[in-house]
């Protein structure tokens, strides 16, 4: 990954899996994390003020839910990529329209994988 | 004033203010016809009383006014007491009695009438006697001291006037108690069965046994009377019937049927209460109706207290299933929410170390490799243990996704032939997912089956579900299996559960579930 660093928010109401997605991150080189968010909501009102490249969102969550915010997200923002984080071995189907990945899955070469194919660089 | 005296002037005050509105309801028209309906059945029925009596104005079989009073008094209400009274002064054999003896007696009757109603109207606030035998052991005793009441007052009022003889006052006295205790026993509690009157027509079904089991009573009476011989017996089959079938409806209805047939035989010197002393007749026709009445009304309240027993017993259980499913609910929850997301977090940092861990010796990676390895498996079984305790799948596909997952997962090849396309209420949808999982897992355990077929039916506010085999057929259930468990949970939510299985010809589970 050459050029400026791929700016990333994670949203996930787990915070066991979150500081581990956090560590992930900073820890991939190319990759920059430029926020947190706890629920869907606030990774709405994140997205709209970090500008991110790329939201990390836990499909299941409280209130607005992971899908709600992807769509939220993407009709404000329609350049962010959004990768749904699954931790249960079905997807809703509301979720397809989303490129996937599994939380035990997430680690420095799947997260480049994953940008080097969904990434819109 | 204090605050105590302005309140208590101000609840009498309330007081007088709802003893003189109770005063103008009760003189409103609706009343009056009810106090007028009262008198004129009480006047037919002492009439009535007097035809199928012969024996004097004192041995009436069955006085049937005391029952219409009872039931009009304890049924509509106290302040229908005037047209005791009116019927009463009436129907009194003014030809046969000296007036002072025949005003005792209304005293007495008026009075019986009242004791029975009042004790009959605290009774009947915890609601039908009927439906107890607790219940039907308080009206006995309710029906017995109010006409014990009349049974004393009126012989003693004749004996003043010297129309009874000292002698003769105590059999007097137990004729009377017991004409008047078997008018109340066969009409009062007919009354409260019928009270209020149903509006709808029971099904034709219900109609045509009922009009069978009076031509039975008809009949069996009828035999009865003729025979010559003593076949008073003959009719209790057909109360039973009565009881069993229609509560304390057919019961009391039946009661009274037969009652009627025995008491015409008996005052037209036929059947087999017929015997050459009066007397005699009398009693033994006394004791019969006794005898019927309080076996078939302790009969049908055994039947509806059992009826009562599987209506509660159902709610129950159906409340401990929902409770059940609540507390997986949760379970799966905290499992999903807590465990899963720590181990998911775990791995992922098990792998960041292997990536750190370059440079160190080779067999930390390889360490590392296999902890991660071993998370992923155990991230997987706890996912299938959650999956069993409640299906996320089903809240979040619906049915028939959820049934495509199921099938798509079975290691026999399952045919989906037909899926509901709407979403239907939670419980029927759970229910069914569960037999469409239970179904699949018993033939992939025990039917050696080649093919699997899935079916599911939306129509009418019912959900049909079967899982249909091809294998050997062997499937039985019994407490503590899978598909007895299957039983439990369709039956409690109100469904119908069926397993067919004939060696040979595989195995078929299917339910009708009712949907909202």
């Amino acid at each position: 990954v050459t050029g400026p660093a791929v700016r990333v928010v994670i949203a996930d109401d787990s915070p066991v899996f979150l500081e581990a997605a956090v560590e992930v991150v900073t820890a991939t080189p190319g990759f920059e994390l430029v926020g947190t968010a706890r629920s869907g909501e606030a990774a709405v009102e994140l997205a709209a003020d970090a500008r991110p490249d790329l939201v990390l969102m836990d499909v299941r969550m409280p209130g607005l839910g992971g899908v709600g915010a992807a769509r939220a997200i993407r009709s404000a923002q329609p350049e962010v990529v959004v990768a749904m984080l699954t931790a249960d071995s079905t997807i809703p189907g509301e979720a397809e329209t989303f490129p996937a990945m599994k939380k035990e899955a997430l680690n420095a070469r799947t997260l480049t994988d994953f940008w080097r194919t969904n990434g819109s660089r | 004033m204090s605050a105590a005296m302005v309140y208590v002037a101000a609840a009498r005050k309330a007081v007088r203010r709802s003893l003189r509105t109770r005063v103008r309801a009760a003189a409103r028209a609706p009343h009056l016809f009810e106090v007028g309906l009262l008198v004129g059945v009480y006047y037919g029925s002492a009439k009535l009383g007097y035809v199928l009596n012969f024996a004097g104005p004192v041995a009436a079989i069955v006085w049937l006014p005391v029952g219409v009073a009872i039931a009009f008094l304890s049924i509509r209400g106290l302040a229908l007491w005037p047209g005791v009274l009116i019927g009463d002064l009436l129907a009194n054999d003014y030809s046969a009695l000296p007036v002072g003896a025949a005003l005792g007696q209304t005293c007495g009757n008026m009075l019986e009438v009242l004791v029975a109603a009042v004790l009959l109207r605290r009774l009947m606030q915890r609601g039908s006697p009927l439906r107890s035998i607790a219940g039907v052991g308080a009206m006995l005793a309710a029906l017995a001291v109010g006409t014990l009441v009349s049974a004393i007052v009126g012989p003693v009022s004749l004996a003043l006037a010297g129309v009874v003889k000292a002698s003769s006052f105590f059999e007097v006295a137990r004729t009377w108690w017991l004409g008047d205790f078997c008018g109340a026993l066969v009409l009062v509690p007919l009354a409260i069965a019928w009270s209020p009157f149903p509006r709808r027509l029971p099904p034709r079904r219900r109609l045509l046994e009922g009009a069978l089991l009076l031509a039975v009573v008809a009949l069996l009476g009828e035999i009865t009377a003729h025979s010559g011989e003593p076949l008073s017996y003959l009719i209790f089959p057909a109360l039973i019937w009565a009881a069993v079938r229609f509560g304390a409806r057919g019961a009391t209805t039946a009661v009274a049927a037969a009652v009627t047939m025995a008491v015409w035989a008996t005052t037209h010197y036929e059947g087999p209460f017929a015997f050459d002393s009066i007397s005699h007749s009398v009693e033994s026709t006394q004791l019969f109706i006794a005898v019927a009445a309080v076996s078939s009304l302790c009969l049908a309240a055994l039947v509806a207290e059992r009826e009562a027993f599987a209506r509660r017993f159902g709610e129950s259980r159906a409340q401990l299933l929902d409770v059940a499913e609540r507390e997986r609910h949760r379970i799966e929850r905290n499992l999903h929410d807590g465990a899963q997301q720590r181990l998911l977090a775990l791995g992922v940092r098990l792998h960041l170390a292997a990536d750190r861990a370059d440079g160190a010796p080779d067999w930390v990676p390889a360490t590392l490799a296999e902890a991660e390895r071993e998370l992923v498996l155990a991230v997987d079984e706890l996912r299938q243990l959650s999956r069993g305790t409640h299906p996320t799948i089903l809240t979040k596909l619906g049915l028939a996704d959820a049934i495509r997952t199921v099938a798509a997962r079975s290691t026999i090849p399952v045919t989906v032939l037909e899926l509901p396309t709407d979403r239907k209420d939670e419980t029927a949808e759970a229910v069914a997912y569960y037999l469409t999982v239970e179904g699949i897992a018993n033939a992939i355990r025990h039917s050696e089956a080649t093919s699997i077929q899935v079916r599911a039916i939306s129509e009418a506010g019912t959900l049909r579900i079967s899982v249909v085999d091809d294998g050997i057929g062997t499937a039985v259930e019994g407490p503590g299996t899978g598909l007895g468990g299957l039983r439990e949970r369709v039956e409690a939510a109100g469904g119908t559960f069926t397993l067919t299985s004939r060696p040979g010809l595989g195995t078929t589970i299917a339910a009708v579930l009712p949907t909202t």
